[in-house]
This record gives structure tokens, C-alpha cells and sequence, in this order.
């Protein structure tokens, strides 16, 4: 059959059947004007390659293309074929614990009740799994003492490992459980910017603090870096999770001996009296208390004074109309707490993905007052690579920003790292330049602010990425929260100071 | 090579690898279960058929679908596919205590293969008309969204009785042969009558591309769901009966070694495990997990999942009393 696809899609043929010489096929080939001695003396056993070209160039183009489609696959010396189902591998690695799961959603039980069955830890990369059969895998792998990252698990560093997406980030005394990839992302390399390290990143999966699933993997996850001797500080970020749940985390944590940070961003929480839980509001935050407490001297998130000038001049620069903050991220929780920061700043902000229901706007449709995209939504991702490897579509809408008078600042998130493009700077920039002359080619003055996620341990180099933006004109700063900051005050002026933390 | 020294014979190289089969078939168990020497048909990238005293067997990667005639193995590291074994059509394979002689290349022991044995009862009790109607409709137009149209599956939009937007495709030389053959089919399904459910049939029968035709695919789901319909509602001596049996005596002789095993198959109401969950989620299931067990047919073979799910539809609608619009279609 691919012989026949094939064979059909070449130039100058009209139309290419293969098939067994049944006597009805040996018939329909006749019919459709392939009559030959040499069909009519086949038997069932024997495939029939009927081709009907426009020329003899064409026939032999078709046939040479057959036959090179029908030589059998050849193995180099020593090349180990590679295993076709999940029990082969472990048969041939009878030492493996933990099974990585990249499968469409609807067949990601399946695999992932496989491999609890033997004894595997699973890391469910897999989205588009139901409530239901996230509550039903839960329950088996709470069960068996294994953990199930995920599904929709997009990040995990496990014993130094990056599982998904995740950057290099040295060996320390910090431990984080987190429902979010990008939250993970921001926090460990916070961690590693600031001199210090991390035991273990577990990922638990985007929906895994709700109320039907009742945060089972990052109790779990809890309980193992409670347990681990390296592990001095334990650090939880997720969205708010549901109340019971959240009640349910916040005991389980404030039972810890070891200080443990949480950030349930832009949740109103408060740590239960007397449980020394350390509560962060944005993930910047959080990884600054969890340095605190693993011996580093402050981290100071003070807002550099020379980007604090520059924020002022380009305010300065704008006219008037050019009033709002336009984020495009790959990141959904780094949409999620600048919208967070940006709602205390400056008010009510749009997104296909809103803190406030009101506020919601398609992904795709124009921005409208101050806005945050989250382009790894499904809308953007859904057939497409994601946003973090595949820039275009990004790019396309930082150009729109830049046509709509009403921009004052783009801001952006730019991750690096495992899974990430291999340059992420040197893809965006292009589109950052056109978008700036575009503005200024308009009369307007427009400001690229962004937060390059990742270390210099990574592939791509934060330094170098740094760089290649900082020429494009791009203001660059260490911390989504701090570049948030920064565009409300690009946008505002100083009128948002006051509310500003890190401001001195 | 070791030589026994009460005799001059040679005794059987021992460097032969040995697997043990993963899974194993009903039928291909009673096929394996004397010694004996079976003849090579044909070798494939997945599978190797062997025919046997009692039928046709085929080794499989297990990666492969559990099936009726399948035993599933894993090859050693070294062998990159089944024909990395070297054997051709018309080679011996040997089965001996319990195991199976590859050629010179691999032997196979068959003690720890998980049987498989497919039940035609369900675990649930049969929907109604309607929801299995409902299920239908899902499993179509999943089909039509997703499957493979160089067989039978431009057929797919006449499949469902009310007039629709469907449209899957243009019909190539074989869906069109196949139209008016499997509405015959159809009709004469309706009617009852023996004579002209046989004749039907064999009018059907290796019609299309793949190694399992087409048109066999689509007899061999339509089969099933009959069967397996008529199990359920505990229907004795019920039209399926006469269409299995014009199935498996119309395939002699018509259509590849490989399909008329298979359509002998089902028509004993055995299927490969993936067409058998099929048929239960689309007579006992909700939609999300029909749309889920059809992606996993449809991704059987290049046609043949689509083929099959042709079939399995046509079959579902015969069962329930509705009619196709394969006749005005035609």
C-alpha cells in the first residue's frame, strides 16, 4: 500500500496499483485497462505492480522507486535494533525503573497502568488524558509506592536528569515539587543563577492539585524529598489548587521538619499559624527564600538601577497612544504570574488563559487592552510544535504588536535548555528588529522587555543568548516577575511605583 | 558441535538463540501443539506465516496485535526484523517438544506464551439500538477523519442511513468494484437467502490492495460484529450463521492463504484483539473510548484498519435494521 501511495505521487504517473493477484483484482486491473498475459498467470500469492505512466521515462522512474521501496532494511555491524514495545525494553534492561510516556492522550492510560504494573516510576508527558483516568492511575501508583509525574508533565530533573523540557542546573540542597513546567523552569534557574543547587525537580503534572485528584503526587513528591538526606529546603509551586486540596498540602507540608516555601501563585494564602511554611507570591520569590534558607547570603530582587533608568526614558518616549503591555509567552505559568503582578499594577489584563473569566480573549484573535498570551496553549500547539521549539508563529504576532498604536511594551519569556530550539535569541530577533523599526517607522518608540530562562550550563549559553537579544535592543532581565515589573512601568510610568516591590 | 559417542551422528548445533513467545493464538496453539514440519509461505518485515499440518501460523513481533493464528515474540538485539531471519517462501520450519526451529536462525519455546483466546461475550450487557447507533456514527466519522482511503474507505459515507455532509474522498477502481458488490452483500444479508448470500459473497471476495485484501478486511469486521451481536443478544441460528459460513468456504481458493485464515477466523467469531475491542466498546461503550479503539484499528496496516472498520460498520448496521446507502450509492 505505501508502495502504491508512493508510486501514485510520482511525475507522470496517472495512477499505480499494488496488489495480490486475486481473481478479482486480476479482474478490476483488467477492467481499468491493465490486461497482460503475465497478470492473467498469477496466482494469489503473487503481488501484481500495475503502473499506468504517460511515458516510458515515467514507467522506469516508478519502477526504480519500487524497487528500491522493496529492498529489505539493512542493520549496521553491531547496531541493536531497537526495542518495539515497552516489555522488550525492559527485557533487554531489566535494571530500568522509570518509563517515559509520550503518547496521544487517549492511549496514555494504557501504557502508563503497563508500566506501574512493572514496578516502573512513569513520567507522563502526555496531555488530553481525562480527570478520570488520571484519578484511576493516581490511585494505582499511590498504591505501589511509584510516582507519576504528570500527565501533561512537560518538566522534571530527576537525580541531575532532565526528563521534557528542563535546564542544567547544578547539584545542591534544594528540592521542588511543582505543578507547573515553565514555574520549574523559572525557580531552578533562579536557584542555579544565585550559586546554588537543587536534589530534585518533580514534576507532578498541570491538573494534579485539583479536587478530583487531590494533589496525590506532590504529597508524594514531598514525602520523598522529606526523606532524602541531601535535601535541606523543599520548595512547592503551583497555580491555586483547589481549597481542600491546598488544605491538604499545607498540612502534609507544615508536618515537615525541613523549611519548606510555597508558591501557589496569586492564590490569597496563608500559612497555617505556627507551621513555619514560608509563603512566596511569585516564583522569583520563592526561589529567593528557598536561597535564604539554604544558606545563600540575600538575594536581592531589586530592580537594576540602570534598566529602572532605561524603563523611565523609553515611558517618556511613548505617544500617546501607546498604553499597554502586550506579553506573548511560551510558558503558561509565566503568563499566568505576569498577569498575577500585572493586575496589581496596572488592572484588569486580558488572556486566553484570564485570571478573571472576564477578561478572556482567543488566542488568536487581536490583543486588546493589557494582554498576556500564553502561546502554548492548545489553540497554537495543536498540530504545531510547541513555542518553545518552533518561534514563527511568535514572531508573527510580535510584529502585529508592533502595528497595533496601542502597544507600549512587548514582553516576552525565553526559555532555553533541554528540549528548547538550539537558538532561541537568534530566532526572535529578526522578528524584534522588524518589529522596532516598524514602530519607529510609525512615529512610535517601542520596547522589547524579556527574561531569558536557563543557565549557562545549558546548550544554547544564557550568556550568549543574553547578548544577541541585548543587541536587538532588547531589555533583559533575571526574572519573569522582575521584566513584568519593568513593562508596567515602561507602560505607566512612575505612577506604579509605589506598588512595586524591588523598587528601592 | 558436539559429537555423541554412541553414534556417529552429529548432534544440533547449541548456539541457536532462543525466545520465548510472548503470546500465543487459540488456533495456532492446537496447530503447534504435535511435532511436526511446516512449510514457509511467506516472510515479512513483521511476521513470518508457516503452514502447518492444521493451518496457517504466523510469528509476529509483539508488537504486532495478539491474533488467533499469531505467536507474538521478541527478537534478539542483533536482528533488526523477521527477515533478518533469512527465510524464504518454501522453507521447513520444525516444531519439537514444545518448541519451534526458525530455519537455522532462531528457535522458539512456546511454554510461557499468555493465551489468547478471544471470548465473543461481553463484559457488558449490549447497548440498545440506539446507543449503539450513536457509538456508529462516532466510529465512522472518526474513521472518515483518520483512516486510510486506498481500499474500501471512501466508502465510509454511505455508510450511515441519514443523508450527511460526510464525505470521505473520491472512490478509486477498487471502492468502486467493492460498491456494488458489498451492497449485493447487503441486500441479499436482508433477504436471507442462503444461495444468494454465498453468491454474493464470493463475488467479494480479494478485491483491493494489501496482502489481506480489502474487501476481505471489510467481510472479516462484518462477519464479527455480526457474530459477536448475535452472541450477545443470545440469538441462536441467526443470519450471521449463514454468512459466516458462505465467508469461510467463499475464501477457498480466492483470495491470499493469509486473508482466507483470517476470514476462517472470523468467521468462528475470532478476531485480532484490536477489532475485538473494537466491536465491545462499539456495542457496550461509551463514544470517548469507541473513538479511541477505532484510532487503534485505524492504525493497523496501511488500509486494512480502515478496511475492517468498513466491514465492522456495514455489520453493525445489518444487526441493528438499519440499511446503508451503499445500494443508491451504486
Amino acid at each position: 500500500m505505501k508502495i502504491s501511495n508512493a508510486l501514485s505521487k510520482l511525475p507522470g504517473v496517472a495512477q499505480a496499483a499494488v496488489v495480490m493477484a486475486t481473481e478479482l483484482n486480476r479482474r478490476v486491473l483488467s477492467e481499468a485497462g491493465f490486461a497482460d498475459a503475465v497478470i492473467g498467470q498469477a496466482s494469489t500469492s503473487d503481488m501484481v505492480v500495475a503502473v499506468e505512466a504517460a511515458d516510458g521515462a515515467s514507467l522506469d522512474s516508478a519502477f526504480a522507486e519500487m524497487e528500491k521501496m522493496l529492498k529489505p532494511s539493512e542493520k549496521k555491524p553491531g547496531e541493536a535494533s531497537p526495542p518495539t514495545s515497552l516489555d522488550e525494553a525492559v527485557e533487554r534492561r531489566p535494571d530500568s525503573n522509570l518509563a517515559f510516556i509520550s503518547v496521544p492522550g487517549q492511549f496514555a492510560k494504557r501504557e502508563a497502568m503497563r508500566a506501574l504494573s512493572k514496578g516502573m516510576d512513569v513520567f507522563l508527558f502526555s496531555s488530553n488524558v481525562t480527570r478520570e483516568e488520571e484519578v484511576e492511575l493516581k490511585a494505582v501508583s499511590k498504591e505501589k509506592g511509584l510516582l507519576l509525574m504528570g500527565p501533561d508533565c512537560g518538566t522534571s530533573i530527576i537525580n541531575h536528569k532532565v526528563l521534557g523540557f528542563g535546564n542544567t542546573i547544578r547539584a545542591g540542597t534544594i528540592g521542588i515539587v511543582s505543578a507547573s513546567g515553565t514555574g520549574l523552569q523559572e525557580v531552578s534557574t533562579l536557584v542555579h543563577k544565585a550559586g546554588l543547587g537543587i536534589t530534585q525537580a518533580i514534576g507532578t503534572g498541570g491538573s494534579d492539585l485539583s479536587e478530583e485528584v487531590g494533589g496525590i503526587t506532590m504529597i508524594q513528591g514531598l514525602d520523598l524529598l522529606e526523606a532524602d538526606a541531601a535535601t535541606k529546603v523543599i520548595v512547592l509551586i503551583s497555580k491555586p489548587p483547589g481549597p481542600r486540596t491546598m488544605q491538604k498540602i499545607l498540612s502534609v507540608a507544615a508536618g515537615s521538619k525541613k523549611p519548606v516555601v510555597v508558591n501557589f501563585l496569586g492564590g490569597e494564602v496563608t500559612a497555617p499559624k505556627g507551621s513555619g511554611l514560608r509563603m512566596a507570591g511569585t516564583l522569583e520569590e520563592a526561589a529567593s527564600i528557598a536561597c535564604e534558607l539554604a544558606g545563600a547570603k540575600h538575594v536581592s530582587a531589586e530592580l537594576p538601577s540602570e534598566i529602572l533608568s532605561q524603563a523611565r526614558v523609553a515611558n517618556e518616549r511613548l505617544s500617546v497612544s501607546q498604553k499597554y503591555v502586550r506579553g506573548l509567552f511560551s510558558g503558561g505559568t509565566l503568563c499566568y504570574e505576569s498577569q498575577v503582578i500585572l493586575r496589581d499594577l496596572l488592572g484588569e489584563v486580558y488572556s486566553n488563559a484570564p485570571l478573571n473569566p472576564t477578561y478572556m480573549v482567543q488566542g488568536e484573535a487581536p490583543s486588546k487592552g493589557h494582554c498576556c498570551i500564553d502561546m502554548g496553549s492548545e489553540e497554537f500547539v495543536e498540530g504545531r510544535p510547541h513555542p518553545m521549539i518552533d518561534f514563527s508563529l511568535r514572531n508573527i504576532r510580535v510584529l502585529q504588536e508592533a502595528k497595533d498604536a496601542e502597544t507600549a511594551v512587548v514582553l516576552l519569556d525565553v526559555e532555553l535548555g533541554f528540549g528548547s530550539n538550539d537558538d532561541p535569541a537568534g530566532q526572535l530577533s529578526p522578528a524584534i528588529g522588524k518589529a522596532m523599526d516598524f514602530a519607529k517607522g510609525a512615529g512610535r518608540s517601542l520596547t522589547v522587555v524579556a527574561s531569558v530562562i536557563g543557565t549557562d550550563g545549558d546548550a544554547q549559553g544564557l550568556a550568549k543568548q543574553e547578548e544577541v537579544l541585548r543587541k536587538a535592543g532588547v531589555l533583559i532581565l533575571p526574572s519573569n516577575a522582575q521584566a513584568t515589573r519593568i513593562a508596567a512601568l515602561i507602560a505607566k510610568g512612575n505612577a506604579v511605583l509605589p506598588k512595586m516591590a524591588g523598587v528601592g | 558441535m558436539t559429537r555423541d559417542s554412541r553414534s556417529d551422528e552429529v548432534m544440533v548445533p547449541c548456539g541457536r538463540p532462543t525466545v520465548a513467545a510472548t503470546s500465543i493464538g487459540v488456533a495456532a496453539l492446537s496447530r503447534l501443539e504435535r511435532d511436526g514440519v511446516g512449510t514457509i509461505e511467506g516472510s515479512y518485515r513483521d511476521a513470518l506465516n508457516v503452514n502447518f499440518a492444521r493451518g496457517m501460523v504466523s510469528f509476529v513481533r509483539d508488537h504486532v496485535q495478539k491474533g488467533p493464528i499469531n505467536v507474538g515474540l521478541r527478537l534478539p538485539p542483533d536482528m533488526l526484523d523477521m527477515s533478518s531471519l533469512g527465510l524464504k517462501a518454501g522453507g521447513e520450519v520444525k516444531v519439537r517438544g514444545g518448541s519451534v526451529e526458525l530455519g537455522g536462525g532462531l528457535e522458539v519455546t512456546l511454554a510461557p506464551a499468555e493465551l489468547y483466546a478471544p471470548d465473543t461475550h461481553f463484559n457488558k450487557e449490549i447497548g440498545s439500538e440506539a446507543e449503539i447507533a450513536d457509538n456508529l456514527d462516532v466510529m465512522v466519522r472518526t474513521a472518515i477523519e483518520h483512516g486510510n482511503t486506498t481500499g474500501l474507505g471512501s466508502l465510509l459515507a454511505l455508510i450511515l442511513d441519514e443523508a450527511s455532509s460526510l464525505n470521505s474522498g473520491p472512490l478509486n477502481m477498487f471502492a468502486l468494484a467493492g460498491l456494488r458488490r458489498l451492497a449485493r452483500v447487503e441486500n441479499a444479508y436482508g433477504r436471507g437467502e442462503r444461495g444468494d448470500i454465498a453468491g454474493a459473497v464470493r463475488d467479494c471476495i480479494g478485491l483491493g490492495p494489501g496482502l489481506t485484501p480489502s474487501s476481505d478486511d471489510a467481510l472479516a469486521g462484518m462477519i464479527l460484529a455480526c457474530l459477536l451481536f448475535e452472541a450477545n443478544r443470545g440469538i441462536e441460528n441467526g443470519p450471521a450463521r449463514v454468512l459466516a459460513r458462505a465467508i469461510e468456504e467463499g475464501a477457498i481458493g480466492r483470495t491470499t492463504p493469509l486473508s482466507q485464515e483470517y476470514l476462517a477466523q472470523a468467521a468462528r467469531g475470532r478476531g485480532g484483539e484490536v477489532a475485538m475491542a473494537l466491536c465491545e466498546e462499539l456495542f457496550t461503550g461509551a463514544p470517548a473510548s469507541v473513538e479511541r479503539e477505532t484510532l487503534r484499528m485505524l492504525a493497523l496496516g496501511e488500509s486494512s484498519g480502515t478496511d475492517t472498520v468498513v466491514g465492522i460498520a456495514i455489520g453493525t448496521m445489518l444487526s441493528i435494521g438499519r440499511r446503508t446507502r451503499l445500494d443508491g450509492g451504486v
